[in-house]
């Protein structure tokens, strides 16, 4: 039982050794030198490179986990689309004869995969992370008034 | 004068700090990774002050550690630590237990799969390093020397050699340099001291031309012999 919690706890050591190793040769979406910047900003002195890389790798890791929620949000909400459109089509087509078919080539091309404010705060929130942002910006106080009260 | 040309807004707006942008790059490349093919500026803008105010609370927390158990320089342990704090919101597996050790964190464990898992993407472009801006000066004990004083422990770090050799109360004697250095003093020039190297006493005249932008005045002014023979002073 001792022995092999002991053997379990080497091959832990064993396997963070080479990951830090490891990390010398990766290089992260996040370069060392912006990294270095805030670590002198908030005091974190530390001359091991692989720390630094580190860090990178995990700040690299929020991002990404923001993000694929974020595009979650979005891929959900396409497919509710898209589940909705073909419920409506089938109950057109059961009403009245089918339409000829369209050129499939022409497709829409609005399917791009876009981040937007809305999905950012919504997987921000999830992560502790409050995010609001203006609806609008007003060019002028008057902008939207009633042409009445503008007078006034 | 002509008044200054009425500037653009887009001029109005002062540009990012480098290290945003840079954060800004680096966070759309992940986007793209992921999967995304474009990204509001405000979203994408909002994600990359995200992503520099989590480094910034990671490494103040794991620097704060450090100094709580008395050291300087941060090491893995309290880096550890760190991200175990930021993670307590989510969770992770092992939160409940206070004996668990730090190097079998689950947290060390998810950024090992992430990074096996992930393609390595590099930045762009390299990026310039900032230059060293103060050299830490070595210290007494460094350079194997006495303090001048009682009072100023070895580990600090060298007074200038122009300070030492500078006259100071209870030291008698000095060098014809000091005697010229204290006439330029009355004479209400101050010196700049380079280093090891002096502004030499006699220098080239620098001649001045003052204008007036207001309508009032539009005299010229010359400065020259005069400012010297009030030693600098203008009107």
């Amino acid at each position: 039982m001792n022995s092999s919690s002991g053997e379990g706890r080497h091959d832990d050591d064993s396997a963070l050794t080479e990951f830090l190793a490891s990390l010398m040769d990766y290089t992260p979406t996040i370069p060392d030198e912006l990294v270095e910047h805030y670590l002198s900003r908030s005091g974190f002195h530390c001359p091991d490179l692989r720390l630094t890389r580190l860090v990178a790798v995990a700040a690299q890791k929020f991002i990404s986990e923001v993000a694929s929620d974020a595009l979650q949000y979005v891929q959900s909400f396409q497919f509710l689309a898209f589940f909705c459109s073909i419920e409506l089509r089938i109950m057109h087509c059961k009403a009245r004869p089918a339409p000829p078919v369209k050129d499939k080539s022409k497709q829409p091309k609005d399917k791009r995969l876009v981040l937007t404010m809305e999905d950012l705060s919504k997987a921000l929130h999830k992560h502790g992370v409050n995010l609001k942002h203006q609806e609008y910006f007003a060019d002028s106080p008057l902008t939207g008034m009633d042409p009445s009260s503008r007078e006034e | 004068m002509e008044p200054p040309a009425k500037h653009k807004e887009e001029d109005r707006s002062p540009r990012p700090p480098f290290a945003a942008t840079v954060s800004r790059v680096a966070v759309a490349q992940i986007c793209l990774t992921i999967g995304y093919a474009a990204a509001e500026p405000a979203a994408l803008r909002a994600l990359a002050d995200v992503a520099a105010r989590f480094v910034q609370a990671l490494t103040r927390s794991g620097a704060s550690i450090a100094a709580s158990n008395g050291r300087t320089d941060a090491n893995l342990l309290d880096l550890v630590r760190a991200m175990e704090d930021l993670s307590l919101p989510l969770g992770f597996a092992g939160a409940s237990d206070p004996t668990r050790p730090l190097l079998r964190s689950s947290i060390l464990r998810e950024l090992m799969a992430f990074v096996r898992s992930v393609e390595e993407i590099p930045f762009p472009r390299p990026i310039r390093r900032e230059s060293v801006r103060t050299r830490v000066s070595p210290s007494f004990a460094q350079m194997g020397r006495e303090p001048p004083f009682r009072h100023v422990p070895r580990w600090l770090p060298c007074f200038p050699e122009s300070w030492e050799r500078s006259p100071r109360e209870g030291e008698g004697g000095g060098d014809g340099r000091e005697a010229e250095g204290n006439r330029e003093r009355t004479k209400g020039v101050s010196l700049l001291w380079e280093g090891e190297r002096l502004l030499p006493a006699e220098r080239e005249r620098v001649w001045f031309r003052l204008e007036y932008c207001g309508r009032e005045r539009k005299k010229k002014k010359r400065v020259g012999e005069k400012a010297e023979e009030r030693g600098g002073k203008r009107r």
